[in-house]
């Protein structure tokens, strides 16, 4: 390689070329971004020919031919001006900068550039370039329009303190909790279910079939089952029918009176269940403390959840403004998922309670049907409901992923490791328990993340069902609304949300990804 | 801690006492729960997909009077009609959308697939500086949200002389090369678990041999990963045919041009209240990936799967 000075030439057109792009992104194009171009290609040439003379050995061709480059990228600039066609021109100093490159990779060992330059290039022109764009828009008001201000991080403000703005980051959060939660459950629920059964491939098959639908397509599907007509004629939607339907049943005096016996039964069953296994906890942890004086995980949790509830039961008593009123909705399910979770590790009367919990919650939703009305599911005025129906149709398509993969990961997990716990007298609640689910730890993290990423970016279904009204925009369908409506700044601010809430997620990968690095 | 209670089998003490019980029903009823769970679960996820099969094979106006499951309490009188299709196909121009999918899909498949096969070779097998951080750079990509590319791109795109009204073949181009970055970051992602997880002898005993990197990458990388080519490809497939977003934004062109999702969105807007036509178009645009689906689906699992299930 030339070791003189001639090699700065280079760096000089470089540094030309890259200045005058980033000052004409700030201020337009004009006559002398050609020329900096221009001047950029010859000091290119200028750069080829003096170092190819300098150079004593067989590597005088690379450089002229990287002259080359230089002379086309030149003429390219200047084609308008001079009536040549300037597309034709750029192709052909693309292709002689390529074979330049490519000649150099080959001789001087850089062969690796060559297999990632596609990769590297396409991803720099899609993804690197517009993302730093963005992140700059983001910053000014009207940045495409004339009367261009930087205004610091005031969208960003304005983007957060919203109303739209709260009710998108509200909505978004309770997509990623519902869908992730829902269909990695329902995935792993029925990877272990359908593994003991003959006819798994084809009820694998129905699961996954949505992956392979359009969100199109998925949306004209679900309209048939939400569908709505007023109540004096014919439901043609599944839903109302089949919930209307189901109520002419459970009104009947003596199905109601039994639905309400059971109710009773089962409330005060799963009730007394849950006081026991949580005393049960507690009495685990005190005697853990007293002997060893150790904090255990049971107390943590057990303290944590009453907490959680405690808080939200005051913000309730108290009263506040919206957002603290949200924070105490969650802390309300947070503390319940708390306690249940801790109660159901009790190996004794876990199973029993998950029994009385399911049955409780079946009868209890009979029960409410008898109040039930047809409804434009995700057009009403409750704005949990509508989201909650809207993110089902996301369910319905990502939880066939999910099984899939979890699917494949039981199976792997060694028949030996199942079959010794059983002959120790675990039941199958604790095999699942305490081999099944840490075994197959690390492939539900990659789902997980794989869900939650997707999730974050999704936007088709809310824009096609309520175009984003009635309480239901997420982050990524208010962007693209504010796209819409040319109100630039504040739709780069929301992209940027959305990113920003993903490197999260993806920096706990990078350590699982550094950990495997290190193994091999 | 409790101590175990024993064997707690899904059989009751009570079932397991009665010996007139033969076995097989002790076994089904013991089973019951499992089997009904699966096939609620399943059922659930099969009835939306029926609904719009039963409809797109209704006569017009029959979707919104009476609900679709009627056809099942007497299947004689229902009055299937293949007209739907012929119309949706032929006077609505699905087929030729069809055809245009077809040509937006295949090189937005390939193109990505062999650019990621060729960096995860590099990623992996190659010594050099800064490989961590460059894959990590290619894989942290995953988070760009592609809505927030949209805008700079179509002004890029202008810039570079791929300006959409210039014929049909730009509008392409450009879908070509967006798909290609929006799908890069996850294919590189699993074909470098795939292809560094071949196993190292390999390669040495090849290199020792005195093949090259070209020959390495030829005779070992693609013959061997056969299979995550195959699952990567129906991954990029699927996503590429059932994009709407995408080519909205970037295609342009017209009517002529047009691939399946655009026009069934189209139909769904102006013929919103023709079920049949909305129904047939969108059961045509899920065939296609279904049966690539179903035809390639060992492999899919497979693919997702590269290299997780070591870490």
């Amino acid at each position: 390689m030339g070791q003189g000075w001639q090699r700065y030439l280079y760096a000089a057109a470089l540094l030309i070329v890259l200045v005058s792009q980033i000052v004409q992104f700030f201020t337009g194009p004009g006559q002398w971004v050609q020329w900096s171009w221009g001047v950029a290609g010859l000091l290119w040439v200028l750069g080829g020919c003096l170092v190819a003379l300098n150079e004593p050995h067989g590597e005088r061709w690379l450089f002229l031919l990287s002259a080359v480059t230089g002379l086309l990228a030149a003429i390219s600039a200047f084609a308008t001006t001079i009536g040549l066609a300037e597309g034709t021109w750029l192709a052909l100093s693309a292709l002689a900068f390529g074979a330049a490159m490519f000649a150099a990779a080959l001789h001087y060992g850089w062969e690796h550039w060559l297999y990632l330059a596609p990769t590297i290039a396409i991803l720099g022109f899609i993804l690197v370039y517009p993302t730093l764009v963005t992140a700059v828009v983001s910053l000014f008001e009207n940045f495409y329009g004339s009367g261009k201000t930087f205004v610091g991080l005031a969208n960003y403000v304005q983007a957060i303190t919203s109303e739209q703005g709260i009710i998108a980051i509200r909505n978004t959060a309770l997509w990623i909790v519902l869908m992730t939660s829902a269909t990695v459950g329902i995935g792993l629920v029925l990877a272990v279910l359908l593994d003991r059964v003959k006819y798994e491939s084809i009820a694998k098959s129905i699961i996954f079939m949505p992956m392979a639908v359009s969100f199109t397509a998925a949306s004209i599907i679900w309209q048939f089952v939400y569908a709505y007509q007023p109540p004096s004629i014919p439901q043609i939607g599944v839903l109302n029918a089949v919930l209307m339907s189901i109520q002419d049943f459970v009104s009947q005096p003596f199905v109601s009176g039994v639905l309400n016996g059971l109710w009773l039964v089962f409330g005060i069953l799963t009730l007394g269940l849950l006081l026991v296994a949580l005393t049960r906890r507690a009495w685990t942890a005190a005697r853990e403390w007293s002997d060893e004086h150790r904090i255990s995980s049971q107390a943590i949790s057990l303290v944590i959840g009453l907490v959680a509830l405690g808080v939200s039961f005051l913000i309730d008593q108290l009263g506040a403004g919206v957002v603290v009123a949200y924070i105490g909705d969650g802390l309300w399910v947070i503390g319940l998922i708390v306690l249940f979770y801790a109660a159901f590790q009790d190996r004794l009367i876990g199973p029993a309670l998950l029994g009385g919990l399911v049955f409780f919650g079946l009868v209890d939703f009979l029960l409410s049907l008898q109040d039930f009305s047809v409804t434009p599911w995700y057009t009403t005025r409750n704005w949990l409901r509508n989201n909650i129906v809207i993110i089902f149709e996301g369910i319905w398509i990502w939880t066939g992923f999910a099984m899939v993969v979890l699917s494949a990961a039981y199976k792997g997990i060694p028949p030996q490791m199942k079959d010794a716990a059983r002959i120790d007298g675990a039941n199958e609640w604790q095999v699942f328990w305490y081999i099944t689910i840490p075994f197959m730890k690390s492939t539900i993290a990659v789902v997980t993340t794989a869900i939650l990423v997707f999730v974050l970016k999704i936007f088709d279904f809310v824009w096609v069902t309520t175009g984003g009204n009635y309480g239901t925009h997420v982050l990524a369908s208010l962007m693209v609304e504010k796209t819409q409506n040319f109100n630039r700044g504040l739709a780069a601010v929301f992209a940027m949300l959305i990113m920003i809430m993903v490197i999260p997620i993806i920096l706990v990968n990078v350590k699982q990804f550094r950990e495997q690095e290190e193994v091999r | 801690m409790a101590q175990s209670t024993g064997r707690l089998d899904s059989l009751s003490p009570t079932q397991r006492r009665r010996s007139w019980m033969p076995t097989w029903l002790r076994d089904f009823l013991s089973r019951a729960p499992l089997h009904l769970t699966i096939f609620v679960i399943a059922f659930i996820w099969l009835i939306p997909t029926i609904g719009l099969f039963v409809t797109s094979f209704r006569e017009p106006g029959a979707a919104t009077t009476t609900g679709w499951w009627t056809v099942f309490a007497n299947p004689l009188d229902a009055n299937f009609t293949l007209q739907n299709y012929q119309e949706t196909l032929f006077e609505h121009e699905m087929f030729d959308a069809f055809l245009n999918s077809l040509i937006i899909t295949i090189p937005a498949t390939l193109i990505p697939l062999f650019a990621a096969i060729l960096a995860s070779y590099a990623l992996s097998w190659m010594d050099f500086r800064g490989r961590f951080v460059i894959t990590l750079v290619i894989v942290g990509l995953i988070v760009v949200p592609l809505q927030t590319t949209f805008i700079p791109l179509l002004q890029a795109f202008g810039d570079l002389g791929l300006q959409a009204n210039k014929g049909p073949i730009y509008g392409y181009m450009r879908l070509w090369i967006a798909h290609s970055g929006y799908g890069l970051p996850l294919l590189v992602y699993m074909s470098r678990n795939f292809v560094a997880a071949l196993p190292r002898e390999l390669f040495e005993s090849a290199y020792i041999d005195g093949a090259s990197h070209w020959t390495a990458f030829r005779k070992l990388v693609i013959p061997l990963s056969v299979p995550v080519i195959a699952s990567l490809s129906i991954f990029q497939f699927l996503w590429v045919w059932n994009d709407l977003i995408v080519a909205l934004i970037f295609l342009g062109g017209g009517a002529k041009t047009q691939p399946v999702t655009l026009v069934i969105a189209q139909l769904s807007g102006s013929f919103g209240q023709d079920w049949q036509l909305l129904t047939s178009a969108a059961f045509i645009s899920m065939v296609i990936p279904l049966a690539v689906f179903f035809a390639l689906q060992r492999y899919f699992v497979r693919g997702i799967l590269a290299g997780s299930l070591k870490g």
